[in-house]
């Protein structure tokens, strides 16, 4: 059973990442007032991209840049239509999303299927030392410790600086902000491109690290996931940290059930973490506080002349 | 040359430098709303300079236009001298032009001391949260505010956060200073003292714009006023010392004004609405009501006198059914009130919310619409189940023109309107069809004295009618001229209601201030 635990421990961390990933950009968009449903789309453009740059012979380097370049494009494509044009932030982020899945299979069509060398561990020998399982746990690649990183230091830029000052005041009141001398539009499509690039750092993260290969509808769901765990994270990348360890967990215990030969229904055990969503979704709401932690001009376009 | 043209002389060709403001032959629409309509005003510095004009008459949406939050359609605007026609806000900002807003440009959730970083970090050169501190205390000092930094600006009193907003403006180092209504939300007290800063503000170097439409306000502070009537300038920029107040309400207001002041219409014997001992709990921001007990009669006008906060919404919310009370019963006609608002509003309440978008309108549905809405949620008056937009549009044009409902038609959205006309819009809307129990909260709040008026008639004649009128007022002059009988609220609990003959000014003064 201490192989077991071992075994789900140390791949907790690869299937939290993406989640993790994901849930940060989303906030980054969210705390500026957009709501970015487009994410499943957007990570989806991330892993294709970062395998057909694989598969033609660039270096791992490459291969996630290009992940991140292919999502900020069709993000920009997401920022035109709902903070310049201004449209319904629910109905562009939907098209987002059944857009950049599409695309993604289009793209991937011809690279799907093969396998690719994988993004490893960084230093497997540091770790000789330590106990069994906390070697497996902290023995990652490097994009896996980006991950654990990035929400630290994106909390430290919304919390402690001028510019996070400036974004967050963006999200709960745009007029007053503007009246501030705050540049919304500017502000909003800077967080909207930011969390595009690192919803395709989690796209990267699916094909390169997780499954090692394209395959079409490979994101399956985790881009809607992340926009359930803004939610639960309460829109703090801190909370998100364990909030995705939570569904890392999850999500790692499934193909240890599937190979340890229990007799379950192999789909009842894939739709533990639409499961766990939903306990999750209904928990935050249990627990709800007087005081929404919800950005209070989320997903409402902004207009100086509009009388509201 | 006489003195008199010297004086004459002056007065035209003033030297330009001594010219903060120069706005000429402005012009303003929105859609098809003309807001201004070749507005002048010229603005010097050291004075503080009265707009004055009636809600709709274009005075913030002109003052919205020097401060960058809309574009000029036409006509020239200047900025000591220099042509501007500013694009955003922050350019506005950065011309030394602030504006305190009467529904106050603060971002809620933020402590102060990050709404002041936000608007002034940068322009101020504060390297660190220290250094805006030590900033905010200083002026706070200077101009003898306490507020607390760290205090988030969505918990403050209206008071306090129109003094952020203040501190706000001048760390931003604002020179011409526009203060949209600043004494509309303050309690007596507190307003004198708001133009008392206006005044030294002034008096600083400073230029001041004051919008307001208290013609108070202008005698006790302003050098110069001018006014404004539907988008055009009437009167521009005379010394306030020689106008009298009845030349600016005639110039306002373009025609007599007739203001009905109280009936003696006396309570009849039926018993219209009971509170008994009601109480509620108090979540975040709310007062808990603390055992109200009160008794409205038929055809009597009561008054619910008291500051603001002191649990004047939460009262009004827990007779319409909004509030449930942990404790005590509401009767209506001697019967125990359903749960539900609609069935209240079947059993003939209606109600006019202080917060006129939040609880009254639908801002984003036209005036037809919004009229409408009720008549179709109860069985009476009208039982429909098909809606046609004639149908709505010929109640609606029927509304308009009894209610004197001025800047839209039926299909101009609710939210375009002033906000009085936005009130008599409510007021069509509630008045219609037949009703016993009528609950206000501030019905004039923010009003002209015109459209102040017409609210106040339309509560009079319906008491008269034999409806019981529970008015809900933060303004004791209004309470003391309609009422027939007169209660203070204060920390959540109501005094006992007495006659308005058997008190006066100065008791319910004391009880508002010490509670009963």
């Amino acid at each position: 059973m201490n192989g077991f635990l071992a075994d789900w421990a140390g791949a907790v961390p690869v299937f939290a990442a993406p989640f993790l990933l994901a849930t940060t950009g989303l906030i980054i968009n969210e705390r500026a007032g957009v709501m970015n449903l487009g994410a499943e789309g957007i990570m989806a453009m991330g892993a294709v991209s970062a395998v057909i740059a694989m598969l033609s012979g660039s270096g791992l380097v490459a291969a996630i840049l290009c992940a991140c370049a292919a999502a900020v494009a069709i993000t920009l494509l997401f920022a035109l239509l709902a903070v310049v044009l201004r449209l319904e932030q629910v109905l562009s982020g939907l098209v987002i999303f059944a857009f950049g899945v599409g695309l993604s299979g289009v793209l991937g069509d011809s690279y799907a299927n093969q396998p690719i060398k994988a993004l490893g561990p960084v230093a497997p020998r540091i770790f000789a030392g330590l106990p069994h399982w906390l070697g497996r746990i902290l023995d990652q690649d490097p994009l896996t410790y980006f991950a654990f990183v990035l929400p630290v230091l994106v909390w430290w830029v919304l919390e402690r600086t001028e510019l996070g000052l400036r974004l967050r005041a963006v999200g709960e009141d745009a007029p007053a902000a503007d009246a501030a001398g705050v540049n919304v539009m500017r502000m909003r499509i800077g967080a909207v491109l930011s969390g595009g690039l690192v919803l395709g750092l989690a796209g990267a993260h699916l094909s390169l690290v997780g499954s090692q290969v394209w395959v079409n509808g490979m994101v399956s769901g985790r881009g809607w996931i992340a926009v359930a765990l803004v939610t639960f994270s309460r829109w703090n990348t801190l909370r998100a940290i364990g909030a995705a360890l939570l569904f890392g967990a999850v999500q790692a215990v499934i193909p240890l059930i599937l190979s340890s030969g229990l007799n379950v229904p192999i789909y009842l055990i894939q739709m533990l973490p639409y499961v766990a969503t939903i306990v999750v979704l209904g928990a935050s709401g249990i627990g709800r506080t007087s005081l929404s932690a919800q950005p209070e001009d989320l997903a409402r376009p902004f207009l100086r002349e509009e009388r509201r | 040359m006489s003195a008199a043209a010297e004086a004459r002389r002056a007065e035209t060709a003033r030297p330009a430098s001594t010219i903060a403001v120069r706005m000429a032959g402005v012009r303003k629409a929105f859609g098809e709303r003309i807001a201004l309509d070749g507005a002048d005003l010229t603005v010097v510095w050291g004075e503080v300079h009265a707009l004055l004009g009636e809600n709709g008459a274009g005075k913030s949406s002109l003052m919205n236009i020097l401060a960058g939050f809309y574009g000029a359609d036409d006509g020239v605007v200047e900025v000591a001298g220099q042509p501007a026609a500013f694009a955003e806000p922050r350019a506005a900002s950065a011309a030394g032009i602030g504006m305190i807003h009467q529904h106050f440009k603060l971002v809620g959730p933020l402590t102060v001391l990050e709404n002041l970083r936000l608007a002034c970090g940068p322009r101020a050169g504060w390297r660190s949260r220290d250094a805006a501190l030590v900033a905010m205390a200083g002026m706070a000092k200077d101009l003898g505010f306490t507020i607390k930094p760290d205090a988030r600006v969505d918990q403050l009193s209206v008071s306090e956060q129109q003094k952020v907003e203040i501190l706000k403006v001048l760390l931003g180092g604002a020179r011409i200073l526009i203060m949209d209504e600043p004494t509309a939300v303050l309690a007596e007290s507190e307003a004198a003292a708001m133009l008392q800063l206006a005044r030294r503000l002034a008096d600083d170097g400073r230029a001041v714009i004051l919008i307001t439409h208290k013609l108070r306000d202008v005698s006790a502070t302003a050098d110069r006023v001018t006014v404004m009537r539907a988008g055009r300038t009437v009167i521009a920029g005379a010394p306030a010392r020689d106008v009298t107040s009845a030349e600016l309400a005639r110039a306002m207001v373009g025609g007599e004004t007739d203001i009905l002041r109280r009936g003696t219409a006396g309570p009849g014997e039926t018993v219209a609405l009971e509170l008994r001992a009601l109480s509620t709990a108090g979540a975040e921001h709310d007062v808990p009501l603390r055992e109200i007990s009160l008794t409205l009669h038929s055809g009597e006008i009561l008054g619910i006198a008291g500051l603001g906060g002191n649990g004047q919404s939460e009262l009004l919310e827990a007779i319409i059914g909004l509030r449930t009370p942990t404790h005590g019963d509401i009767l209506l006609h001697g019967e125990p009130a359903s749960a539900f608002p609609a069935a209240r509003r079947e059993h003939g309440l209606r109600f006019v919310p202080a917060d006129r978008f939040r609880l009254g309108l639908f801002g984003s549905l036209t005036l037809a619409e919004n009229l409408a809405v009720p008549a179709l949620s109860g069985r009476q008056p009208e039982r429909r189940y098909w809606v046609t937009r004639a149908w709505m549009r010929g109640r609606a044009r029927r509304s308009i023109s009894d209610y004197e409902i001025a800047g839209g038609t039926a299909d101009t959205q609710a939210r375009l309107l002033s906000g009085g006309n936005a009130q008599k819009l409510i007021l069509a809307r509630e008045f219609e069809g037949a009703f016993s129990v009528l609950v206000v909260h501030s019905p004039a709040r923010g009003l002209d004295v015109r459209a102040a008026a017409a609210v106040q008639n339309r509560l009079l004649a319906a008491a008269a009618r034999g409806v019981g009128v529970l008015m809900i007022s933060e303004d004791l002059d209004e309470v003391l001229a309609l009422s027939s009988r007169v209660a203070v609220l204060s920390h959540g609990r109501l005094s006992a209601a007495v006659a308005i003959e058997q008190t006066d000014r100065a008791e319910l003064g004391r009880l508002i201030l010490e509670g009963a």
